[in-house]
């Protein structure tokens, strides 16, 4: 017979179990110790069946489990959730600084949690808070203690380019993130052809909030799906940015209209005159005789210092829109006979000196510079730049005073690019999941919209955490520079887009923000104080420009019609078109090419595949 | 006809032996050499060869969803698309021309730098003038770029100076008929010292003895240069002049992908930028494997050209 030895393992086991039994003891300071866990620790060495990872578990899980009775689990609110893992409560409830959490939904948080893989495009406006990590920071944490969905990023890229290739290899490689964000253009057509997507309709009838999330996107019609519903079924989440969130506004000097005596310019003509005037009297910060007219980059329909609303004004319609023509079907503004003048109108801008020199060659962001440089006096950026160009311009020079001003009106009347904020892109699921993994990410998004789109639950329109995104310094609100919760958030909603469903989102946040002022100054909290206290006007001007942006928007926004993934013919011809465009515009508006250049390009799209994309465009108009 | 058949087999039964046995005493002596060649040559093979595996996608519809297996195959499709690209000719126009200029002048700066190097006798100065010469070529194009951008801009250096003149600097990267001429001279701008460092090793390989006798005779610099220096290195020049034809479809991605707009599609579009746009941007893979394929053809022929011109004219043989 084998006598029975006591092994190393033995000991070791022994003496975790002793110590585990011990610390249960000791901390039980209820009357009812672990009832399952008998002293068991010192007597028997021997009990094999009790695995060797138990005893660690012992003193945090057990007690909380066995402590609540089993007859009625009154489920946890996901403030308490909050607290139980230990996790900081957004803002300062003790100061009157309150955030609402919505009710968690049904069946989270999962035990034991699911872990869901996704990849993320981080660029240098994500950052960390001291110790996390993309994989381990407040909101991964958050989503496991609410909804018990453990995120992991398989891999992360730099920039778009980047990310399209790691994508394409990951298909071709069949290793695909559980769900992936922004898949659009080839991207999307390719995977759907490949049938790489998950149809996510059951989980978004069965989970996604009807007052939040379905009844905003009925509101909105068939814009909100161009791109995820396929043949009447859900492959993926829309990305929805913000109303006017690419409008332009017209920026301008207040305090050079002033100095000259001029007024605001209501036309074309008189934009002009004044951008000519500016120049003339070299009002800019620059070496002498750098006054610009206006700001301009390489590209006519941009993000930044945008040509948008003079081409939309001058011909009623934009390159690469697709807009109704006399006829009635679609027709890309691109071959407008209009956007020749508009062309004409801008080479003589250029040959006066009042656009860049040498425009062509600085990227769209780069006109950001000649607004903070102050260079120019006149730019067409949307509301946001009032803290940006125009807010460092003012830093630059104390006397700057921008103003939002409705864009002024040419032939066609006051007309600029509407910015469609349904993005062409969607949230996929990879195929194959399973129906548990749609469920909890519909869930998910569902409450992250319910929370962060309530200006009553979350106050400000943005989630504070203590000691990570600010600090009360001398009783006063400091926000800790660049670090942002949203950016933290995979899916579709916030992440370092700030998606989300309502398009008018960040507007109603806007207005709450706006009706603080009616709040006294010794109720306010510290936040309030903080957003209230705007010496450098840049909050003031921000909000007035999106007001008037708004109010705007639906009248002198021209609509993109074609809103669905790209057709055959533009993957075929698209970029040999494009570039073929971009000759043209540059050469006639640096003046390298005559006006009749326009006419040959016209000949030449249609030829080159123009008249081919236009039938399809027109087909996709009909069968809608 | 039997009897031959078999005197022949057994003939050849014993060549095979007896190349068989020497092939065994070869392999006996020289395997430690084929050991030390294996490694670089599964190298080649995995990172060379294997990957030309995927030269099919040039004749499917690519979609990386399917896969190789899976997409449609196309066959000549892309070629015929390409070759109907108005902008094709002007691609292989361009390139040509570019990479022609480039070779051109970068090797008589070369050849004319490495003359005047040659020529300095303090050895400091010489050392000196070398690094600052071969310095640019350590810089990459995004930086050269970036640096020549900002000369040019209208508030850089040239700029301002021009606009002084009343001129637009934006014309030496905006301008169709001036942006080759950018490219050529800030090209050899860059590579020209780098250049001179076979021309100097050609020069000191000339016998110092027939210089002097020369100068003894009365031979001035100029003259020295013309009638000793030059017909000595002239082997040299038409060993580097063939083997630049191996490169003449490289007119410089780098280069311009940084420098170009476009306003100068016209003449600065090359067939690797082209390929870059249709290819990465749109994510056209099969079209851009298409034009590479053929560029690579055409470069391959070229090699093989150059090299048998190399081993006419300049007597260099690699094997």
């Amino acid at each position: 017979m084998k006598e029975p030895r006591i092994t190393r393992r033995d000991f070791i086991r022994a003496s975790v179990l002793a110590a585990a039994g011990a610390t249960l003891t000791a901390c039980a300071g209820q009357p009812t110790p672990a009832p399952t866990q008998p002293p068991a620790a010192t007597a028997k060495p021997a009990a094999t069946a009790v695995p060797t990872a138990v005893p660690t578990a012992v003193p945090t899980a057990r007690p909380t489990a066995t402590a609540v009775p089993t007859a009625k689990p009154a489920p946890l609110t996901a403030e308490q959730l909050m607290v139980k893992a230990g996790l900081p409560l957004p803002g300062l409830p003790d100061q009157g600084w309150k955030y609402t959490f919505p009710d968690l939904p049904p069946g989270m948080p999962m035990d034991p949690p699911l872990r869901i893989t996704t990849n993320r495009i981080v660029g240098s406006d994500v950052v960390f808070a001291q110790g996390d990590d993309i994989d381990n920071n407040p909101f991964t944490r958050m989503a496991k203690a609410l909804f018990g969905i453990e995120w992991k990023h398989k891999w992360t890229a730099g920039n778009w380019d980047d990310y399209t290739t790691k994508w394409n290899l990951a298909v071709a490689a069949k290793d695909l993130p559980d769900t992936a964000i922004y898949i659009g253009g080839d991207l999307l057509v390719n995977g759907l052809k490949a049938g790489l997507f998950a149809d996510i309709t059951d989980a978004y009838e069965n989970y996604a909030s009807k007052k939040w999330v379905k009844d905003v996107f009925a509101r909105y019609g068939d814009l909100p799906w161009a791109y995820a519903r396929v043949k009447g079924r859900l492959m993926g989440w829309p990305y929805v940015e913000q109303a006017a969130q690419n409008d332009k506004v017209m920026w301008i000097r207040k305090d050079w209209l002033d100095k000259l005596g001029l007024a605001v310019p209501k036309t074309l003509g008189e934009l002009y005159e004044v951008a000519t005037a500016f120049r003339k009297n070299d009002l800019g910060k620059g070496a002498k005789g750098t006054t610009l007219g206006i700001a301009f980059q390489q590209e006519l329909v941009s993000w930044y210092g945008s040509a948008d609303p003079i081409i939309g004004s001058i011909a009623g319609t934009l390159p690469n829109f697709w807009t109704k023509n006399d006829k009635g079907q679609l027709e890309n503004g691109i071959i407008n006979p209009r956007m020749k003048d508009a062309l004409i109108f801008l080479a003589k801008w250029y040959k006066e000196g009042l656009l860049p020199a040498d425009f062509a060659t600085r990227p769209t962001g780069e006109a950001q510079k000649l607004v903070a440089g102050n260079l120019c006096g006149i730019h067409f950026t949307p509301h946001w730049d009032a803290g940006w160009g125009c807010g460092e311009s003012k830093q630059n020079d104390p006397s700057a005073e921008w103003e939002a001003h409705e864009i002024p009106a040419g032939p066609a009347g006051k007309k600029k690019m509407w910015s469609n904020p349904f993005g062409a892109s969607i949230f996929p699921l990879r195929a194959g999941l399973g129906q548990a993994y749609a469920d909890a990410y519909v869930k998910q998004c569902s409450w992250l919209v319910e929370f962060f789109e309530d200006p009553e639950k979350l106050p400000g329109g943005s989630y504070q955490i203590k000691g990570v995104t600010f600090d009360i310094v001398d009783g006063a609100f400091k926000p800790i520079p660049n670090v942002h919760f949203p950016k933290w958030v995979p899916g579709p909603i916030l992440g370092s887009g700030n998606g989300g469903v309502d398009p008018e989102r960040a507007y109603r946040h806007m207005l709450k923000t706006r009706s603080w002022k009616e709040v006294p100054e010794d109720k306010r909290n510290p936040y309030q104080k903080f957003v209230l206290n705007d010496p450098a006007g840049n909050q003031e001007r921000y909000q007035k420009a999106f007001l008037l942006n708004v109010s705007v928007s639906e009248q002198q926004g021209i609509k993109n019609l074609f809103n669905a993934p790209p057709t055959q013919g533009m993957v075929d011809f698209g970029a040999e078109l494009n570039s073929m465009w971009a000759q043209t515009w540059t050469g006639i508006v640096t003046g390298q090419k005559p006006a009749s250049a326009f006419d040959e390009f016209v000949v030449n799209w249609k030829k080159m595949g123009g008249d081919q994309i236009t039938k399809e465009v027109n087909d996709w108009w009909q069968s809608r | 006809m039997t009897t031959l058949a078999k005197t022949s087999a057994v003939r050849s039964l014993a060549t095979q032996t007896s190349i068989r046995r020497k092939a065994m005493s070869y392999l006996a002596r020289s395997w430690p050499l084929y050991v030390m060649v294996l490694p670089g040559l599964v190298l080649l093979l995995i990172f060379n060869y294997y990957p030309m595996y995927g030269i099919r996608i040039a004749f499917q519809d690519y979609n990386p969803a399917l896969g190789f297996d899976q997409s449609p195959w196309v066959g000549l499709k892309h070629f015929e698309y390409m070759l109907k690209l108005p902008t094709f000719r002007l691609l292989f126009r361009n390139t040509l021309m570019l990479a022609i200029g480039k070779i051109l002048f970068l090797q008589v700066t070369a050849i004319v730098l490495a003359f005047m190097l040659n020529e300095i006798r303090m050895r400091v100065f010489k050392r000196v003038f070398n690094q600052i010469l071969y310095l640019p070529h350590f810089l990459s194009w995004v930086i050269v770029a970036g640096i020549l951008l900002d000369l040019l801009s209208a508030n850089g250096l040239v700029g301002r100076f021009l606009g002084g003149l009343g001129l637009n600097s934006f014309m030496f990267l905006g301008n169709a008929a001036f942006f080759p001429w950018t490219v050529i001279f800030s090209h050899v701008w860059k590579e020209a010292g780098w250049s001179t460092i076979i021309y100097l090793a050609a020069l000191t390989a000339i016998d110092p003895q027939i210089s002097e006798a020369a100068a003894v005779d009365g031979a001035n610099r100029l003259q020295r240069i013309w009638y000793i220096n030059l017909p000595g290195i002239a082997p040299t020049i038409a060993l580097i002049a063939c083997l630049s034809l191996g490169g003449i479809l490289d007119a410089g991605f780098e280069q311009i992908f940084n420098l170009y707009n476009p306003t100068v599609y016209a003449t600065g579009d090359i067939l690797d930028t082209y390929v870059y746009r249709a290819g990465l941007i749109s994510a056209r893979f099969s079209l851009a494997t298409a034009i590479g394929l053929i560029k690579s053809t055409l470069g391959f022929v070229l090699i093989t050209l150059a090299y048998w011109l190399a081993a006419k004219y300049a007597n260099y043989r690699v094997f």
